[in-house]
């Protein structure tokens, strides 16, 4: 015979209290003996109180376990159907969902759960964990089977369709639309491996989201470039239309083919005016450049973008570009003007005073054709006057050594040419010590100086 | 490891040079390695040389004081100054020996750096005490550094107009600096002229005149130190600087310089003919055997390649070939190029060595002998013999250096040697 628990405690506590009681009678008399009686059937009662709260409170937990295992996967069971009613836009899954029918069943007949498929509380009460959980399990083990086959089909019908939506997404960037931010995210999409039915149903969501934001991007940049060939005058109208209808028919597979026609067409309306305007940039930037003195990076780097536009649909960038254009030419115009005043002031410190008038900064013009050439006019006039003031410094700056090398040389030969000098702007020098010294002559044929006699 | 420098300045001029290149070209070759030696009166402050560089500057003052304690040496038992007497300014070295050996120790010298000593030849104190200081250090192992070879001289030599004496001094300084003791002193000994400088430089007497001459020397300095700061492309070693000048026995030299050259507008042929026209002595043209040539070009214009070490190599030979004795491009030289950032212009030092004394005794000569004829036997302070003993050493090098001049004009007359018969 296998004693309870409570069995046991109770023992043991009468025979604790029996043999205190004994012990008080024989050392201290009946009287406390009593006392001590009392108290300990005061005591009995408040643990036995205490013990029943206690057992009914593990109770309680037991039961919430079991409710727990069944909400679950009674969870399970409605997010399996809902995803395989989902996964029905691509593959077939009827047999499925009569799977899943069919685990639901079997768990109202085990009387889990009642008709309308709510735990059965009180059936639940009835039965023991155990038992709960091997039904539990058994239901679940059907539902993962029944998920991985779902998971695979669905998997391998989204494969083929995204595969099409980056091809066609390939096409549009070949034929120039600009769809590389969409074509890499379909490309990663794609490259995902679902483990679970709702990766795969969330996959394929995210291809279809983004093959359409793909789609959008193209129809915007039509209708930009269709705006933009307006701008330069063409007849656009039926253009327009034919995109408002491609616009409702976006998941069609013709829609790529038409976005493409469109794309040449509206391409060809606007070769002309993009190929002029781009050579005017080009020759422009390349006569800035070599009129630019300092740092020409800035100009380089214009002239670096507008190589790379090359198609006519880039008609817009080039536009932006053309004004950036015009306001870097005005302030490269503007820099030199001030560092040839500089170099003036510079000149007057060595009591030379140039005649010089500031050529007029364009400030706007009706082409950029007329712009150019006012600003490389300007241009063209500061660059000569800053070449020269530039020489002139060089040569006012190293003249007191340049000096001491032409008085040596005339001391021992009477004469120098100008390449013995061994420096540069060497013919400035010399003229500069024959106005200096007026017993010296220059013969400027020679590039020589020689000494005069008498 | 790169090489240390340090400056050992003695006398009153010379401290002027040590502080001024001290306090205006602070690098990490030399530290705060500049010593100040002088023998000064009880009353008179130490840096009484330096007052008018103080006045130019207040800032200095700060300078001097941050080395004061650790730099600044005053020797001698009974220090009442040289006064003009440069065996008065060698007793008190030798005499208190022990006080300038414990500062230079201070410097933390290792056998592979340099130390430039500094004296103005015309006085008492630097003069008498440097060729000594060198010496003791080269040859005494008490000393603890007769490890170290690279003694270098800077010696500065008085105006034309100076009197007699001076010029009695001078020749003796230059004369116990070349040899001492009946042997080689410093291994290298560079000579300024202050009357050559003033010349150079195109300068009337002015008040300050010895700032100006002595910023010229104190970029000179800079100059001979700057392949020890910055990247060179050939950096002149410095063993090089003394190597084979000392094994030839040809030890003295003379900057030639020219600052501030613009890149675009000078050549090279043009900046070395512009620095060769300004010897810092006076001296002959194509009387020199050796030329180390130092460029100081902007980083940047060796980073573009636009100044290569390969086209100074070239400029330079054909210059030595121009300048040098004998048209053959002398017997040694040097070319460095030395990249300083954020520089613009072009700086030029070149060392030219092996020179003919024959100008420099013509401008000290005769007042040499002039008070040379004033000195009797039995006057007590100079001693006939050690005067002759250095008459006879300066004598004997300065008709080595025209031997090797000659040598070179010469250098046909060497394939005879071999056997060739005539040519
Ligand atoms: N370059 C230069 N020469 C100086 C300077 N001070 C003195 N001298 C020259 O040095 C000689 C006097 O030597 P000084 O240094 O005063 O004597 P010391 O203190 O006894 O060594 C004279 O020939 C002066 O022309 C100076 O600051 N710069
Ligand atoms: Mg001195």
């Amino acid at each position: 015979m296998r004693l309870t628990r409570e069995q046991v405690l109770a023992a043991g506590a009468t025979a604790g209290v029996l043999l205190l009681t004994l012990g008080m009678v024989l050392f201290f008399g009946v009287s406390a003996a009593a006392y001590v009686a009392v108290a300990s059937i005061l005591v009995a009662l408040v643990g036995s109180v205490a013990y029943t709260w206690w057992e009914g409170r593990s109770d309680t937990s037991v039961q919430g376990m079991k409710l727990g295992l069944l909400e679950r996967v009674k969870e399970r069971i409605q997010k399996l159907e809902a995803e395989l009613k989902l996964a029905e836009e691509l593959v077939k899954t009827q047999h499925l969902q009569e799977e899943v029918k069919e685990v639901r069943a079997r768990l109202i007949k085990d009387g889990l759960f009642t008709v309308v498929f709510d735990v059965n509380d009180r059936q639940v009460g009835r039965m023991t964990l155990t038992a709960i959980e091997l039904s539990v399990r058994r239901a679940e083990q059907k539902l993962r089977s029944t998920e991985a086959v779902a998971l695979a089909e669905h998997a391998e019908a989204v494969e083929p369709r995204g595969r099409r939506m980056l091809e066609n997404g390939e096409r549009l960037r070949d034929a120039g639309f600009r769809v590389g931010a969409e074509l890499e995210e379909l490309e990663r999409v794609l490259g995902i491996t679902p483990h679970s039915l709702a990766e795969s149903l969330g996959r394929w969501e995210r291809l279809k989201d983004t093959y359409m934001r793909l789609m959008e991007v193209c129809v915007e940049e039509l209708e930009y470039l269709i705006e933009a060939a307006a701008a330069g005058g063409r007849k656009v109208e039926p253009l327009m239309e034919r995109l408002q209808v491609l616009r409702r028919h976006l998941r069609t597979p013709e829609a790529v083919d038409e976005l493409i026609a469109l794309r040449a067409e509206v391409g060809g309306m606007l070769a002309r005016p993009f190929t002029k305007l781009r050579e005017q940039l080009l020759g422009h930037l390349t006569r800035v450049k070599e009129l630019v003195r300092g740092d020409a990076s800035r100009v380089r780097e214009l002239e670096e973008r507008a190589k790379e536009l090359r198609e006519p649909s880039m008609l817009g960038e080039l536009s932006s570009l053309r004004e950036e254009c015009i306001t870097a030419t005005v302030e490269l115009i503007e820099g030199l003007a001030d560092e040839v005043e500089r170099m003036h002031r510079e000149l007057e410190s060595f009591g030379i005073r140039r005649r010089w008038r500031k050529p007029q900064v364009p400030e706007s013009a009706r082409t950029f054709a007329e712009f150019s050439r006012r600003a490389l006019r300007a241009m063209e006039r500061l660059a000569e006057e800053y070449d020269a003031c530039y020489t002139e410094l060089k040569v006012m700056s190293s003249y007191p050594a340049v000096e001491r090398i032409i008085e040596r040389k005339l001391k021992e030969k009477g004469e120098v040419a100008a390449e013995e000098l061994g420096v540069r702007y060497a013919e400035e020098f010399l003229q500069r010590y024959a106005s200096m010294n007026k017993d010296v002559k220059l013969v400027r044929k020679q590039g020589r100086l020689k000494v005069r006699r008498g | 490891m790169s090489t240390r420098w340090g400056i050992v300045a003695s006398g009153q001029g010379a401290n002027r040079v040590g502080f001024l290149y001290y306090a205006k070209y602070r690098n990490p070759a030399i530290d705060d390695r500049v010593l100040l030696l002088n023998t000064t009166p009880a009353d008179v402050k130490p840096e009484k040389p330096l007052e008018k560089l103080f006045e130019a500057d207040p800032e200095l003052r700060e300078v001097y004081e941050s080395i004061r304690k650790r730099r600044v040496c005053i020797f001698g038992r009974t220090p009442s100054g040289a006064g003009n007497n440069w065996t008065v300014g060698e007793r008190e070295a030798m005499d208190d020996f022990h006080t300038i050996r414990r500062y230079i120790a201070s410097l933390n010298l290792r056998p592979q750096d340099v130390l430039l000593g500094i004296a103005t030849l015309g006085g008492g104190t630097g003069n008498g005490s440097l060729p000594y200081i060198i010496h003791r250090m080269r040859t005494d192992p008490g000393v603890g550094m007769e490890k170290m070879n690279n003694f270098l001289a800077l010696g500065i030599l008085p105006y034309d107009f100076e009197a007699p004496q001076r010029h009695f001094n001078a020749v003796c300084g230059m004369s116990r600096l070349l040899r001492y003791a009946g042997r080689q002193n410093a291994a290298l000994l560079i000579l300024v002229d202050n009357s050559q400088v003033e010349r150079v430089l195109g300068l009337g007497g002015r008040e300050d005149r010895y700032m100006r001459i002595n910023s010229e020397i104190i970029r000179c300095i800079h100059m001979l130190i700057a392949p020890s700061i910055y990247t060179s492309s050939a950096t002149i070693d410095i063993a090089d600087y003394y190597q084979l000048p000392s094994s030839l026995g040809i030890t003295h030299f003379t900057p030639c310089m020219s600052w501030g050259n613009d890149p675009e507008v000078m050549g090279i042929e043009a900046m070395l003919e512009s620095a060769s026209a300004n010897p810092l002595v006076p001296l002959d043209r194509g009387k020199a055997t050796m030329a180390y040539v130092i460029l100081a070009v902007p980083e940047s214009a060796v980073l573009e390649g636009t100044l290569t070490q390969e086209m100074l190599e070239e400029e330079v030979r054909s210059w030595a070939e121009r300048h040098l004795a004998g048209g053959g491009g002398g017997l040694v030289r040097y070319a460095s190029l030395v990249a300083v950032p954020e520089k613009r212009d072009v700086d030029v030092l070149i060392l030219l060595g092996g020179f003919s004394l024959r100008k420099l005794m013509e401008k000290l000569g005769d007042k040499y002998h002039k008070f040379r004829e004033c000195l009797t036997p039995k006057d007590g302070a100079i001693e006939q013999g050690k005067v002759e003993e250095i008459e006879r050493e300066l004598r004997r090098y300065i008709a080595e250096t025209e031997r090797r001049i000659e040598a070179l004009e010469e250098g046909t007359a060497e394939l005879e040697r071999w056997g060739f018969g005539d040519v």
